[in-house]
C-alpha cells in the first residue's frame, strides 16, 4: 500500500468510525426517550413535536399570506389540480385496473405477454450462451436490417431497427439527443468563443430550425427524400451523381427530422452555458498551464455541462413525446412501434371508452419523461436558471479567427444549415406548388398563390386557424394571470411547500401531451361532477379542454420568464413600498408589474406561439369533433386526405413560421437576446 | 388610478374575456334567425355540409317548414352513441349501413313511417346493383334509406406503375402477384389501410373474404399486405397513391374519383366481378326535437335537386337516384355518369352484410395483429419468396404452396382462426379490452412464427 493509499484508508476509517459513533448516539437518544419517559409519554411528545412542526408551518403560511396572495395561490392550485393532477392521476388509476378491478394486467401484458411492446426474450436468454455470443444480435431483430440495398430497384433504404415499442422510443430519443447535442454543442462553442465575420448572421440563422415544428419539418423532408423525391430525381436520375435511389424511412427518418429541429435547442442551451462561464476560472487554469483541448475538457466543458445536459435531457423528453413526426412517417412498420404512436392509435376502444393498454403505455411514457425531468432539475434548478438568464454579466472570452478557422467554421456551419434548411425549402416549395405540378419532377413545374387562397378562404381550414388563435389567445391570458401569480409566490413568498409549487408549475414542460389528453378524456367523462359540463362529448367542451391543456402545458415558459424577471428585481423596492403603507395588491400593481411586465409579456408571447404549434394534445382532443379541431389537427387531416393536402398543410406551416418569427424577434428585442425564454431552460 | 378603479378595470377585463369565451364556445356561430334549426349528425365533411346547407335552405322544403338554419356536428364515428343523446340531432346523415344498424339496435334511430317520408323513400329503388338500398328492422319497417351509393376498388397511379414496368391491375388477384412484390422491401407497390382505422378499407377486406372464401380470402389479403405499406386510415392510404408514394391504393369510389380529378395520372377502378355497391344511409333520430324538419330534410335529399349536390366537383359522390344526372348540374358530369353506370352495371359479388357484421371486430383486430403488427416479418418472408420465384429457385407450384402456408389463418394453442371461431368471439373482441389484447398478442406471435417457419423453408 502506498502512503497516499494508506492515508486515504486511514481517513476513510476515521470517517466510518465517526459516522458509526453518530449513529450510536442517535440510537441512544431514541432509546433514552422511550426508556426514560415511557412509551405513552414518548408518543405524546412526538405527536406534540409533529403538531408543533405543523403549527410552525401553518404560522409561516399565515405570516406570508394576505388576501391577494391567497387568491393567487388558490387560483394556481385549482387550475393545476383540475387540469393536470386529477387527469394524470386518473390515467394512472386506469392503467392499474381491468374491468373496474385493481390489476397489473396491462403492465404484465406489455412487459411479459406481447413481444411487440418489450423484447422479453432478451431476459429469457440473459444467462444463455446465445446472449454471451451475440448480445446485440439478440436485442436487435436480426431479420430487420437497418440499411437495405435493393439491387433490382437500385434503392438504398435506410430505416433503423425494431427493438419493441418501449425500447424503440427510448433509443430513438437517445440517438436524437446524441446527434442534436454533438451538433449543438459544437456550434455553440464556435459561436461563443470565436470572433469571425458574419457571425451575427449565422447566429440568427442557427435559430431558424426552431421555426419549423418537427411535424411540419417532416412533411418537407419526406417530399425531398422519398423514392421519387427531389433528391433522387436530381442526384440519381438527372445528374447521375448518386448511384442509387436513396430513401430515408422508419426510425432513421424520425431521428433525422428531430435532430434537424432539436439541435437548435441544444445549441441555445449550450451557448448560454458557455457564455455564463466565469472567465477567471479558465484564466486561472491557463495560468497553471492548461491549454487547448485539455483546458476545454477539464475546465470549460465541466463548467458548461449543467446547461448542456439540461438542453440534452429536454431534447430527449421532447423527442420521446413527439407525435407529429411519427404520424407523417406512420406508413413505416417501424414507426408504428413507438410509444407515442401506439398510444395515439390505441386510445379509443370499439366501445368508445379509453383502452387500458393506452393508459398503461401512457404511464410508461410518463415515467420516462419524469426521469428526464428530474435529471434536469438536478442539474439546473429554477434558481440556477435565473442565474443563467442574467447572461452577459461576464465579458465573453473571444478568440480571433485565423484563415483555417474560417474554412472549418463556415464549412461546418453552412453544411449543417444546408441540411437543416431542407424542411424549410420543402415547405416553401410545397406551399407555392400548383396542384399536380410536383409529381416526378425535381421542383414544381408551376407555382401558384392559390394554396394560400384556399387556406384563408375555405371555411373549414380557416375555422381551424381561428379555433387555434382563440384557444391560444385565451390560454395565453390564463397563463399571464396564473403563471405570473405562481412565479411571484415562488420568488417572493416563503410559504411551506414552496418547492412543491415550484415543481407543479414547472413539470408540465415534461409531461407528454398525449398522456394529458388521455387524462382529460378519462377524468372529464367519468367524474360525476365535472362530466356534467365538461364531458368531451358535450357541445363546446372539447374547445374548453383544448384551451386548458394549452394553458397548463405551456405555462412553464411564462413562469420561467417571469421568475427570471423577478430575480433581477430588487425585493427592497417592494419592501420600501410596503413600509410606506402600500397594500400587497398595490405593491404588485405599482411596483412588481411595471418591473417585470416585459418578462411576462415575452413569456406569454412564447407560450402563445407554442400553443399555436402544439400537436399531440391537439391531435387527440381535436379528433372528438371536427368543428372544434385546432389548426395542427386540421393540418394532419388535410395532409393525409388530399393530393394538395401537403401543400395546404405547408401553407399553414408557413403561417406558423411567420407567427413564430414575429414573436421570436419581438421577444429577442424585449428580453435582450435572452435565449432561455425561447426554450424554457 | 385609485384601487377601486384598478379593481373595476380588472373586473371589466375578466368579465369581457369570460363573455367572449362563453359567446364563442356556446353561442351558435350562425346568426340567430327566427325559425326552426335543423340538427344533423354527420360523417360528411364540412365542404359537403356547406353545399347541402346552402341548397337546402334555399329550397321550398326548408321554407315550407320554416327551417332557417342547420346545426351540424361531425364527431368521430365511435362517439356517435354518446353524442346523439346530448346533441339531440333530428337526422343522422352518412356513415354506412353497419353504423346505422348498430344505432337502431341502440335505440337511437326512429322508424320511418310517416306518409311523407314513405313517399320520399318510394323514390328510391329497393335494390341497386343487387344490394338493399333501404334498411329495415325485424318488423319489416324502414329504419334508414340510402342517400348516395359507393363502390369499392382501388386507385392506380399510372406513371408510377409504367415507370416500373408493372401492369395496370384489373382484379384483386393482380395485387397479390410476385410482380407487385419485386421491389420489396424498399418499395411497396400498394397502400392498404389498417382495418381498425378505416371502415371503407374494412369493407374491402370483407368483400375479398366473401368473394374468395375464408381461407383463400386471407391468402389474398396476406399477399396483398406483403406487397403493401399499411397506413393508419383510408385518407392516409388514398394520399399514398395520389402523391405517388405507391402505385395502387385501396379506395372507396369517391376518394378515387376525387383523386383522379386532382391528379389526372390516377384512375379509380372497380375490380372485375369483385366489388359491391354500398348505400350511404340517412335516417331520423329518436332524439329529434323537430321530426317534421328532419323529414323535410330527408325528403329534399331524395329529390333529383338534392341528389345533384353529390355531383359537385368538390364532392364527387354517386347519387342513389339516376335522375340527378338529368338536373342542370348532372348534365355537366358525364364523367360521373359513366362511373355511375359502371357501378350499377358491375356484377357485384354475393355479399352478405349480416355475415360481415358477425365477424367484423374479429376481422379488424386479426388483420391488425397478423398483417399490420407483424408486417416486418411478413414482408421479409414474402420478399424472399418472391425473390426465389423470380430467380427461378422455385417453380410456380412451389411458390403457390409456400404462399398458401405463409398466409393460412394462424393456429395458436389448439385454436385456428376459422370463420366460425371469428364469429364466436366477435362480441368479446368488441367489448373486452383485455380479451382483445391477449388475442392480438397470440395472433401476432403465431403469425410471426408462421412467417419465419415458411421463410426458413425457402431456398436462399
Amino acid at each position: 500500500m502506498t502512503r497516499s493509499e494508506a492515508t486515504s484508508a486511514s481517513k476513510s476509517n476515521q470517517a466510518d468510525e465517526k459516522q458509526n459513533s453518530n449513529q450510536n448516539e442517535e440510537k441512544r437518544k431514541k432509546t433514552t426517550l422511550e426508556e426514560v419517559l415511557g412509551i405513552g409519554v414518548a408518543i405524546k411528545l412526538r405527536a406534540s413535536r409533529t403538531k408543533s412542526y405543523f403549527s410552525s408551518q401553518a404560522y409561516q403560511l399565515y405570516r406570508e399570506m394576505d388576501l391577494f396572495t391567497g387568491i393567487q395561490l388558490i387560483s394556481v392550485l385549482v387550475l393545476f389540480l383540475l387540469f393536470l393532477i386529477l387527469p394524470i392521476f386518473q390515467v394512472m388509476v386506469t392503467a392499474f385496473q381491468v374491468d373496474g378491478q385493481w390489476s397489473l394486467f396491462w403492465f404484465n401484458y406489455i412487459f411479459f405477454e406481447d413481444k411487440t411492446y418489450f423484447p422479453l426474450y432478451i431476459f429469457q436468454h440473459l444467462d444463455s450462451s446465445i446472449f454471451h455470443q451475440h448480445p446485440i444480435g439478440l436485442i436487435l431483430d436480426v431479420k430487420e436490417q437497418p440499411i437495405i440495398f435493393d439491387p433490382d430497384g437500385l434503392v438504398l433504404l435506410v430505416q433503423g431497427v425494431d427493438m419493441g415499442i418501449i425500447l424503440n422510443s427510448i433509443y430513438v430519443g437517445l440517438l436524437t439527443t446524441l446527434f442534436s447535442t454533438l451538433i449543438g454543442v459544437s456550434l455553440a462553442f464556435i459561436m461563443a468563443r470565436y470572433d469571425f465575420r458574419g457571425k451575427t448572421v449565422l447566429r440568427t440563422l442557427l435559430l431558424v430550425p426552431l421555426l419549423v415544428i418537427p411535424f411540419v419539418g417532416a412533411i418537407g423532408i419526406k417530399r425531398f427524400l422519398s423514392v421519387d423525391g427531389s433528391f433522387n430525381l436530381l442526384f440519381h436520375e438527372t445528374l447521375g451523381i448518386w448511384p442509387t435511389r436513396f430513401v430515408l424511412e422508419g426510425f432513421a427518418a424520425v431521428i433525422f427530422v428531430q435532430t434537424l429541429h432539436f439541435f437548435s435547442l441544444t445549441y441555445l442551451s449550450a451557448y448560454s452555458a458557455f457564455l455564463n462561464i466565469d472567465p477567471t476560472l479558465e484564466e486561472s487554469a491557463e495560468n497553471l498551464g492548461a491549454k487547448g483541448f485539455g483546458l476545454f475538457r477539464k475546465v470549460t466543458l465541466p463548467l458548461a455541462l449543467p446547461g448542456i445536459e439540461a438542453g440534452a435531457i429536454l431534447t430527449f423528453i421532447l423527442s420521446v413525446e413527439d407525435l407529429g413526426t411519427l404520424v407523417v412517417y406512420s406508413g413505416s412498420p417501424q414507426v408504428r412501434k413507438t410509444l407515442t404512436y401506439a398510444i395515439f392509435t390505441n386510445i379509443i376502444a370499439p366501445t368508445g371508452n379509453v383502452q387500458g393498454v393506452a393508459t398503461a403505455m401512457g404511464v410508461i411514457l410518463l415515467v420516462i419523461a419524469m426521469v428526464g425531468f428530474f435529471f434536469i432539475r438536478r442539474y439546473m434548478s429554477l434558481r440556477h436558471y435565473a442565474m443563467l438568464s442574467k447572461g452577459g454579466t461576464w465579458n465573453p472570452r473571444l478568440s480571433p479567427s485565423k484563415w483555417f478557422h474560417y474554412i472549418i467554421f463556415y464549412g461546418f456551419i453552412i453544411g449543417i444549415l444546408t441540411i437543416a434548411f431542407i424542411p424549410h425549402a420543402g415547405i416553401i416549395l410545397l406551399a407555392f406548388a400548383a396542384p399536380g405540378s410536383w409529381g416526378r419532377t425535381v421542383l414544381p413545374s408551376h407555382f401558384t398563390l392559390a394554396n394560400f387562397g384556399i387556406v384563408f378562404i375555405d371555411p373549414d381550414i380557416l375555422g381551424s386557424i381561428i379555433n387555434s388563435l382563440v384557444y391560444s389567445g385565451i390560454a395565453a391570458f390564463i397563463i399571464i394571470l396564473i403563471g405570473t401569480s405562481a412565479a411571484y409566490i415562488v420568488a417572493r413568498k416563503n410559504i411551506p411547500g414552496k418547492g412543491l409549487l415550484d415543481l407543479l408549475v414547472t413539470i408540465p414542460i415534461a409531461l407528454p401531451g398525449i398522456v394529458i389528453a388521455i387524462g382529460y378524456l378519462l377524468f372529464f367523462s367519468r367524474d360525476p361532477l365535472f362530466s356534467q359540463f365538461l364531458s368531451p362529448l358535450i357541445i363546446g367542451a372539447p374547445a374548453v379542454l383544448i384551451t386548458m391543456s394549452y394553458a397548463v402545458r405551456k405555462m412553464p415558459f411564462t413562469v420561467r420568464s417571469t421568475f427570471a424577471g423577478l430575480q433581477q428585481t430588487h425585493v427592497e423596492l417592494e419592501e420600501a413600498a410596503s413600509n410606506l403603507g402600500a397594500s400587497r395588491f398595490r405593491v404588485f400593481r405599482k411596483i412588481v408589474i411595471p418591473l417585470i411586465g416585459i418578462s411576462v409579456l415575452a413569456g406569454a408571447m412564447m407560450s402563445f406561439v407554442y400553443c399555436m404549434s402544439e400537436v399531440s394534445t391537439s391531435l387527440v382532443l381535436g379528433d372528438i369533433a371536427a368543428e372544434y379541431g385546432p389548426m395542427t389537427w386540421k393540418m394532419y387531416v388535410i395532409y393525409n386526405s388530399l393530393a394538395m393536402g401537403p401543400s395546404l398543410a405547408a401553407v399553414m406551416g408557413i403561417f406558423l413560421m411567420i407567427l413564430q418569427i414575429m414573436v421570436m424577434a419581438t421577444t429577442n428585442v424585449i428580453t435582450k437576446r435572452r435565449s432561455s425564454a425561447l426554450i424554457g431552460l | 388610478m385609485s384601487r377601486t378603479k384598478w379593481y373595476a378595470l380588472a373586473l371589466i377585463v375578466i368579465i369581457s374575456v369570460s363573455a367572449v369565451t362563453v359567446w364563442w364556445l356556446f353561442v351558435p356561430k350562425t346568426p340567430i334567425q327566427p325559425g326552426v334549426e335543423l340538427r344533423v349528425i354527420t360523417r360528411h365533411d364540412p365542404t359537403l355540409q356547406l353545399k347541402i346547407e346552402q341548397a337546402f335552405l334555399a329550397s321550398e322544403y326548408a321554407t315550407n317548414n320554416s327551417i332557417t338554419s342547420i346545426a351540424w356536428t361531425q364527431p368521430n364515428m365511435m362517439f356517435w352513441p354518446q353524442v346523439i343523446p346530448t346533441f339531440q340531432p333530428d337526422v343522422a346523415f352518412g356513415g354506412g349501413p353497419t353504423l346505422f344498424n348498430q344505432l337502431y339496435d341502440q335505440g337511437l334511430l326512429a322508424v320511418l313511417n310517416s306518409t311523407k317520408i314513405l313517399a320520399a323513400i318510394a323514390r328510391v329503388n329497393d335494390t341497386i346493383a343487387g344490394v338493399d338500398a333501404k334498411g329495415k328492422n325485424a318488423e319489416d319497417e324502414y329504419i334508414w334509406v340510402g342517400s348516395a351509393i359507393s363502390s369499392f376498388g382501388f386507385t392506380i397511379n399510372k406513371p408510377w406503375l409504367q415507370t416500373r414496368g408493372l401492369p395496370f391491375p384489373t382484379h384483386w388477384e393482380n395485387l397479390t402477384s410476385d410482380e407487385f412484390g419485386q421491389f420489396l422491401p424498399t418499395t411497396p407497390t400498394i397502400a392498404m389501410g389498417n382495418s381498425p382505422g378505416t371502415t371503407s378499407n374494412t369493407r374491402i377486406y370483407e368483400i375479398i373474404l366473401q368473394k374468395f372464401g375464408w381461407v383463400k380470402g386471407w391468402e389474398v389479403l396476406t399477399r396483398m399486405a406483403g406487397n403493401s405499406r399499411i397506413e393508419l386510415g383510408s385518407t392516409e392510404t388514398q394520399s399514398q397513391v395520389e402523391t405517388g408514394v405507391t402505385g395502387v391504393a385501396m379506395s372507396i369510389d369517391f376518394y378515387g374519383f376525387s383523386t383522379a380529378l386532382r391528379n389526372p395520372d390516377c384512375e379509380y377502378r372497380i375490380p372485375v366481378n369483385g366489388s359491391i355497391i354500398n348505400p350511404d344511409p340517412i335516417a331520423l333520430c329518436t332524439t329529434a326535437p323537430n321530426k317534421e324538419a328532419g323529414e323535410a330534410f330527408i325528403d329534399y335529399i331524395l329529390t333529383p335537386e338534392g341528389q345533384s349536390t353529390w355531383l359537385d366537383e368538390a364532392i364527387n359522390r354517386l347519387p342513389i337516384l339516376e335522375e340527378a344526372f338529368q338536373t342542370a348540374v348532372g348534365q355537366t358530369r358525364d364523367d360521373l355518369y359513366l362511373f355511375y353506370n359502371n357501378s350499377v352495371d358491375n356484377i357485384g359479388i354475393d355479399f352478405s352484410d349480416p355475415l360481415a357484421l358477425s365477424y367484423e371486430y374479429s376481422l379488424m383486430y386479426y388483420f391488425e395483429a397478423v398483417l399490420t403488427n407483424a408486417q416486418s416479418d411478413l414482408q421479409s418472408c414474402w420478399s424472399k419468396l418472391v425473390s426465389a420465384y423470380r430467380n427461378m429457385l422455385i417453380n410456380e407450384v412451389e411458390f403457390g404452396n409456400y404462399a398458401a402456408q405463409m398466409a393460412a389463418p394462424v393456429t395458436w394453442d389448439t385454436e385456428t382462426f376459422t370463420e366460425a371461431y371469428a364469429i364466436s368471439i366477435n362480441d368479446q373482441m368488441g367489448s373486452s379490452d383485455s380479451f382483445r389484447a391477449l388475442m392480438q398478442s397470440d395472433w401476432t406471435a403465431a403469425a410471426i412464427a408462421q412467417y419465419n417457419a415458411v421463410e426458413a423453408l425457402i431456398p436462399p
